[in-house]
């Protein structure tokens, strides 16, 4: 059968912020990243930790646009993504003023990063330089070899993130679709929900998928046709 | 108008971007201008070498000509650097310095950091962007004379606040020696991870400070030792980095076991270890082990640094922990009850680092959610910590990792069947260990050390736990290591 | 109020503005047309609620008397149009009446009138910029672009024609998320920081028949909410689409792996007899590239399946493949090209395709995406 392709248009998605952060369940988490920027924390650190998919991303995100808005010079680094990056990429950021680390525990266990992210550490201590780090585990259960390291990111404040509730997923649902441009009736977004089986993540993506369906067929998101389309994926 | 320029930039680059590659790479640049003879030139500031070269090959052109579009069309050619921004950072610590470190109240500051704010920001790197124009510059303070070289002392860490019992009376009574003339030199403290060497360390600092207000004293982490050494020889002015070491009053050099395996930076260090003890200048230095452990250190270093007085931080005791808890909340002006300084002591870590991270916590909970600590509240804040701690449970690989790293060999060479003392020792020290922290039994322990058998293994501990009388020295690598695991 | 004219000073104001008017309003005034006396001037406007277009039209005004009331506006539309050029109207509605007397010719009709003060239009328009161009390029703009707008699509950002505004320049962006058309024009100084408004598919629709073929200058004015257009007696002003318009950037092919030039009149042809077999919902032809010959294919889905064939010469060195669209898509970008040959390029096939005109003198671009057949 003939299928239209449709163009990969890709709507600028709003960056994270603290305004569009849910923070159901996680009540601390703004007002404690608050006090890291304005530098009312001492030692200027936070290690977030929680499973993958929880929004620990999106807090150290929000906190560079934070910080970029008081005109500051913030740093984010995924270091799930180490293998593309060099420990050098630690370097002088003690110049800036604030350095957020994701799935730091993503490089426990390599010496030569955690050489790299001690010397950091130390640096941005002198210069009471905020540090925000983010991880799946508390610091204990990563496999750090430096105790020396992993120490000092235990003296900072810790904060475990936990999982959007699912009574919010429905909320949390209708901005995503409304930010596309896609409206969803109730009983869609029931179905997605149930689908989701409480994993934000496979909701946002049935809803990716949907979009792109619904452009190329240029089709309104009936419940026929959700159920249809996600059946083939 | 150049930040309006930049700003706009950025505007269309969270736009066009994905939100990791603005946060990563846009978010720490820096656009500058200047002006010179109606020559005006662009530069775009990364803060370090790898981001710069990132940024090169993947953003340049896209920022260089976006920035022309914004100029309304009158070409902008920008030139890379590396370099730190100026002014905005300079101007919110005039407004508001920072608290000083280590202080466990959030608003309320205790009279003894009041009197001593932290010492302002520094520039450190030596990869400045130094520019005619005047708001990039680097402000040297007046009594520092090259701030590239050395890190500011902590207010927070003076010997008022240093809480002392039995593991540490005796490193405390020779910190305070250090202050006269006619003390140990060099004073080497060495023990566990976050026992309160570095704290002792900068307390002598203030106090010399205080006594000799002209003196220069210089504190750094050996690895900022061994990487300004770099930087300076690169940068061809190895002579103003020596010259500078040779001539200070006082050393005060952290973690000095980061020079292991680094020859060249042993080397220089050693000269001005030499130099200074001549001049009968206070060496301080604290390590993770005693210097005859430093295997990796040139021999002639090793034996220089035990020449003064080594001594050991141990452990605090539950008594003194307790100790700790109570002088550290009433610092931050809180008091605590007896029910939960106790469960804090007990179940947080022997390592006072993290102890007072516990407590940290414990007061910005209270805070955050306005509420009174007792020992549920303790316990629910605490709890991920102390789970950890409890059930954190080591697995071989992770404890021949450890050793190798303690010992600066490879793994390799630990499993390996060499019978030359450097590996034996570590392989046997390694064994033990695993015998003793894991639930592994003997064959299976065995065949994880590359194929031993049970005898070997039980020989192995017999013969770790004889060092005690016939080696002391390896015994008390073997109580170093343990310590560490223990204390994770 | 009262108001005498001829029915040809009337009869094309009428005809723009019961265009704005819906069939099926939310109120009964939005069907009105509002008619102002002010000294020399006659104003007639209509709306609807979101769309706004006035006319302005100067007046003999002995025979007036200064006032306003509104009208159902098809009503007045259609008395208008049922008769002759010279014939005259008269508009007359008392105050405190609910009806309006018009007159023309030896026809009365009473109307029933609604108070002006109740018409929803906004008063003056502040705007945070402005710039001119003149009507006939505008008017070049949208036609070189709308076509590609969508019509209904749940996505309401497509439902319209970005204006991107840059520092020095133009952008006119149309897309229905298959296909997209972009035209490029320079206007120095245009603004300091870039700026992106969608303007409604019915605004214009509107603007594009109102617009003269002229070098008149047009001035556009914006703020956050609306945009506004002044063509000296003529004044459009619309809500703006609220919401961000997808990165078009990203859809332009960004590599190009097989370009061919085409004559628009005999590809025009060729696709117009292709389209008669494919009775799929989509019209859809096949075009095979082999050296120097465009081969173009279409069939019908019955089960005695009719086909479809025809050649082109080309100059083409390339790799033989074979490329599947909607007929229609390619069609309506020809049905805007104002040369005599195309480039077509490729990037693969199931990605992005480009078209310009040869001597693209506009700067008018058209992306197109394949069809998987």
């Amino acid at each position: 059968m003939a299928f239209q392709l449709p163009l990969q248009l890709r709507l600028p998605k709003p960056g994270a912020s603290f305004d569009n952060y849910c923070c159901q369940n996680n009540p601390l988490a703004y007002p404690l990243l608050q006090q890291l920027l304005k530098a009312e924390l001492s030692p200027a650190c936070a290690y977030l930790w929680g499973e993958h998919g929880v929004g620990k991303t999106h807090l150290l995100q929000a906190a560079c646009d934070s910080c970029s808005r008081m005109g500051q010079t913030p740093v984010y680094l995924p270091l799930e993504q180490a293998d593309m990056l060099s420990p050098d990429v630690l370097d002088e950021l003690d110049q800036l003023d604030l350095v957020c680390l994701d799935n730091v525990d993503q490089v426990a266990g390599d010496s030569d990063w955690e050489f790299a992210l001690f010397k950091l550490f130390n640096q941005l201590h002198d210069q009471a330089v905020p540090l925000l780090l983010s991880a799946s585990k508390p610091v204990h259960q990563a496999a750090w070899q430096a105790a020396d390291l992993s120490s000092r990111f235990n003296s900072g404040q810790h904060l475990a993130i936990k999982a959007l509730p699912s009574e919010a997923f429905a909320s949390v649902l209708e901005k995503h679709a409304t930010a596309k441009g896609l409206q969803l009736k109730d009983k869609v977004s029931q179905f997605l929900i149930q689908r989701s089986q409480g994993q934000l993540e496979q909701l946002l993506q049935d809803l990716e998928t949907l979009d792109y369906a619904a452009l190329a067929d240029k089709r309104r998101l009936s419940l026929n046709f959700v159920k249809k389309t996600l059946e083939q994926t | 108008m150049t930040q309006a320029l930049w700003n706009a930039c950025l505007k269309q680059l969270e736009l066009d971007l994905s939100a990791q590659e603005f946060n990563t790479w846009i978010r720490p640049l820096h656009l500058h201008h200047s002006e010179q003879n109606a020559e005006q030139s662009w530069h775009l500031l990364a803060p370090n070498r790898f981001v710069l070269e990132w940024v090169k090959t993947h953003f340049f052109q896209r920022i260089e000509s976006l920035l022309t579009e914004l100029n309304h069309g009158k070409s902008i050619s920008l030139a890379l650097q590396v370099g730190s921004r100026p002014q905005g950072r300079k101007s919110r610590h005039k407004t508001k310095p920072r608290p000083s470190s280590e202080n466990l109240s959030f608003n309320f500051d205790t009279p003894a950091a009041k009197a001593k704010t932290h010492r302002p920001k520094q520039r450190q790197s030596t990869t400045h962007f130094t520019s005619p124009s005047n708001d990039v510059c680097l402000a040297p303070k007046p009594n520092r004379l090259n701030p590239r070289y050395e890190s500011p002392l902590n207010p927070r860490y003076t010997f008022n606040n240093f809480v002392t019992g039995q593991s540490n009376q005796l490193a405390h009574a020779a910190s305070q020696q250090a202050l006269h003339h006619g003390g140990f030199n060099p004073l080497f403290l060495y023990g566990g991870v976050g026992l309160g060497k570095t704290h002792l360390m900068h307390a002598v600092g203030h106090s010399l400070e205080q006594q000799q207000p002209d003196s220069r004293i210089v504190y750094l982490h050996s690895e900022r030792f061994v990487s300004e050494m770099v930087k300076a020889l690169q940068e061809r002015r190895i002579d103003e980095f020596k010259q500078y070491y040779r001539s200070v009053d006082v050393l005060l050099i952290d973690d000095i076991q980061f020079l292991l395996g680094k020859m060249r930076s042993q080397e220089e260090f050693f000269h001005t270890f030499n130099a200074l003890m001549e001049g009968h200048q206070q060496i301080i230095i604290t390590c993770d082990r005693t210097p005859g452990a430093l295997s990796g250190l040139e021999e002639r270093l090793r034996s220089r640094l035990a020449s003064g007085l080594s001594i050991k931080v141990d452990a605090p005791s539950v008594d003194t922990r307790v100790d700790i808890v109570n002088t550290k909340a009433e610092q931050a002006k809180l008091k605590l009850t007896d029910d939960v300084s106790l469960f804090v002591a007990e179940n947080v870590s022997p390592n006072v680092r993290e102890l007072e991270g516990a407590l940290h916590r414990l007061v910005a909970n209270a805070r955050l959610m306005n509420q009174h600590i007792d020992l549920n509240f303790a316990q629910q804040i605490l709890d991920d910590f102390i789970q950890t701690h409890q059930e954190k449970a080591w697995t071989v690989a992770e404890i021949q990792q450890q050793v190798a790293s303690y010992f600066n060999i490879s793994i390799q060479e630990l499993l390996s069947k060499s019978r030359s003392r450097q590996i034996v020792r570590p392989r046997q020290i390694a064994l033990t260990l695993a015998k003793e922290l894991t639930q592994e039994n003997l064959p299976a322990l065995g065949r994880a050390f590359g194929g031993k058998d049970r005898s070997t293994v039980l020989h192995s501990c017999r013969v770790v736990h004889q060092f005690q009388n016939k080696s002391p020295k390896d015994y008390q690598d073997y109580l170093n290591l343990m310590e560490n695991f223990r204390q994770n | 109020m009262y108001l005498e004219t001829s029915r040809q000073v009337l009869l094309t104001p009428l005809k723009m503005i019961t265009g704005i008017v819906e069939r099926k309003q939310t109120s009964a005034i939005l069907g009105n047309a509002l008619i102002r006396v002010d000294n020399q001037e006659l104003q007639l406007c209509a709306t609807d609620s979101e769309l706004e277009l006035t006319y302005r039209i100067p007046i003999d005004s002995s025979l007036d008397g200064n006032g306003e009331t509104t009208l159902p506006a098809f009503k007045l539309f259609d008395i208008c149009r049922a008769s002759d050029d010279q014939t005259q109207i008269q508009i007359h509605q008392e105050a405190d009446n609910n009806y309006a007397q018009v007159k023309m010719g030896r026809s009365r009709f009473t109307l029933a009138s609604l108070p002006a003060a109740d018409f929803p239009i906004g008063g003056d328009m502040e705007a945070d910029l402005s710039f001119e161009i003149p009507q006939q390029v505008l008017k070049n703009l949208l036609h070189k672009t709308q076509f590609a707008m969508a019509q209904y699509d749940v996505r309401y950002y497509l439902n319209g024609l970005l204006f991107d505004l840059r520092p020095e320049q133009l952008k006119v962006v149309a897309t229905d998320g298959h296909r997209l058309a972009l035209i490029e024009y320079g206007i120095s100084d245009l603004c300091d920081e870039p700026r992106q408004v969608i303007i409604p598919r019915k605004a214009i629709l509107e603007l594009s028949r109102v617009l003269a073929d002229n070098d008149e200058p047009v001035k556009i004015s914006l703020n956050p909410q609306q945009i506004q257009f002044d063509l000296g007696n003529i004044t459009l002003r619309s809500q703006l689409i609220e919401g961000r318009f997808p990165a078009y950037d990203g859809v332009l092919p960004n590599s190009i792996n097989a370009e061919i030039k085409l004559p628009v009149v005999q590809f025009k042809q060729a696709l117009n007899r292709m389209a008669i077999l494919s009775d799929d919902k989509q019209k859809n032809v096949r075009l095979k590239l082999q050296e120097n010959r465009l081969e173009l294919n279409s069939h019908s889905s019955e089960q005695r399946q009719e086909t479809a064939e025809e050649n082109l010469d080309i100059e083409y060195q390339g790799d033989y493949f074979e490329i599947g669209f909607n007929i229609q898509y390619l069609q309506e970008v020809l049905g805007v090209i104002d040369d005599e040959h195309i480039i077509f390029q490729f990037s693969g096939i199931d990605s992005s395709s480009l078209i310009q005109a040869e001597n693209n003198s506009d700067f008018a671009r058209y992306v197109i995406m394949p069809m998987r057949l």
